[in-house]
């Protein structure tokens, strides 16, 4: 019997807003070009025209399961990650079978943290995917584990490392908009930082010239 | 401006090949308006909302070059309604012809005819196709919400920004457009938080 050729096959797993899955498509092409199978999962409640491929690249849309109710931002991200970590490993197996290459590795939003579980229960690589900037991402750094900025933030402009002196309407807006609803969202964004040091791989979608005296690739690298 | 940004450092096998560490793999965005790495790659290939392709171009291919204004505030951000009048009559009162993408949903916000009323000067289209808009050579400027998204497009594309940032990372984003690339300047809003 001919060995079949073995190919790497990556599923890719955008945090599903247009800004978030843009990026995602972008690079899921470039691992295409380099011969890799791979799988663009977008879990989603959106009517997306979604074609079945984009190239190379295989997509599959999956209802995120929301609800169209009046649930609070905070539900529906609990709805999706439960969502998420119900369908994936399975879709994991199918899209293995399918293609007839068996999934190696998951890279997934950056806001997706704990999709980095769900890899490693699987038996997978894990790969973080950060669509914001460094600068911003270093913001959010500085927020989780009691880094160098206390929420609430108190005087402005306020001072992190490799970024320019930001005042209040400089920063992000979920570091000072405390409106309850987006507290969900402050949660989620530092989150990012939960369990990265646990990823095989961080992709930013930055590049060195425009980002070089933001140390954010410095501290991960330190991990 | 000399800002055409072509050093990419997305190096893929690269990065399959060294473990545990950062990558830089930006900026990621169609390669037809980068280093064409890949072949006729003109388009992110999946748009929750459907480029106006009637008639945008063609609007654009006959206005002088640098003449115009492009306005988007993305998928997202939701003006107010006094907020899109002043933006509105901005352009209206402005030197310039201006393309200003309002979604569907955000479109009763606008004045009372002023789609038909200014029509002598600007086109305003549900969405539209950003990247061979921010290309084309009528384009003198950039009026954007500072999504990330958008901000790396137009620095791939050397377009100059008015920063309107809106909420998440955008007014960072700004702050870098403005202080550290100097490529843009942001507006300013009164107490009551619109810009006028």
């Amino acid at each position: 019997m001919e060995k079949q050729e073995r190919i790497c096959h990556v599923v890719v797993i955008p945090y599903p807003v247009q800004g978030h899955i843009n990026p995602m498509i972008q690079f899921s092409k470039h691992l295409a070009s380099k011969g890799l199978q791979v799988t663009l999962v977008i879990f989603s409640s959106q009517t997306l025209s979604t074609p079945a491929s984009l190239g190379s690249v295989k997509v599959v849309t999956i209802s995120d399961g929301y609800d169209a109710g009046s649930s609070s931002i905070a539900d529906l991200l609990k709805q999706f990650q439960a969502t998420v970590t119900q369908k994936l490993p399975q879709l994991v197996v199918e899209l293995g079978i399918s293609s007839g290459h068996p999934v190696s590795c998951l890279v997934y939003d950056s806001f997706l943290a704990w999709v980095l579980e769900i890899a490693r229960q699987l038996g997978l690589i894990g790969a973080s995917f950060f669509t914001q900037s460094c600068a911003v991402s270093s913001v959010y750094y500085q927020i989780h584990d009691q880094g160098q900025l206390k929420i609430p933030l108190e005087k402005f402009p306020v001072s992190v490392p490799g970024l320019p002196p930001l005042d209040v309407d400089e920063l992000p807006s979920f570091v000072h908009d405390m409106e309850s609803e987006y507290s969900s969202i402050l949660t989620l964004v530092v989150n990012q930082f939960s369990n990265f040091r646990g990823a095989d791989w961080i992709f930013v979608n930055s590049f060195n010239t425009l980002e070089e005296e933001v140390p954010l690739k410095k501290l991960l690298k330190e991990k | 401006m000399a800002l055409k940004i072509l050093l990419i450092l997305y190096q893929v096998v690269n990065c399959l090949a060294s473990q545990r560490s950062i990558k830089p793999i930006g900026p990621m965005i169609p390669s037809v308006y980068l280093d064409r790495q890949l072949e006729d790659d003109r388009e992110y290939g999946l748009s929750i909302f459907k480029p106006a392709l009637d008639g945008c171009m063609e609007w654009l291919d006959s206005k002088e070059t640098g003449s115009v204004v492009y306005v988007s505030f993305g998928t997202l951000a939701a003006l107010g309604e006094e907020q899109m009048a002043e933006i509105a009559w901005g352009l209206w009162r402005s030197d310039c012809y201006f393309l200003w993408a309002v979604r569907e949903s955000e479109e009763k916000k606008l004045p009372c005819n002023f789609v038909e009323g200014s029509s002598e000067k600007g086109l305003i289209v549900n969405w539209s196709p950003q990247l061979e808009v921010l290309a084309h050579k009528s384009v003198g400027c950039f009026m954007t919400h500072c999504g990330w998204n958008s901000t790396l497009e137009a620095l791939t594309l050397g377009v100059l920004m008015v920063a309107m940032p809106q909420w998440t990372d955008q007014p960072t984003n700004a702050k870098y457009i403005v202080d550290v690339w100097r490529v843009g300047v942001r507006v300013k809003a009164n107490e009551k938080g619109t810009v006028t």
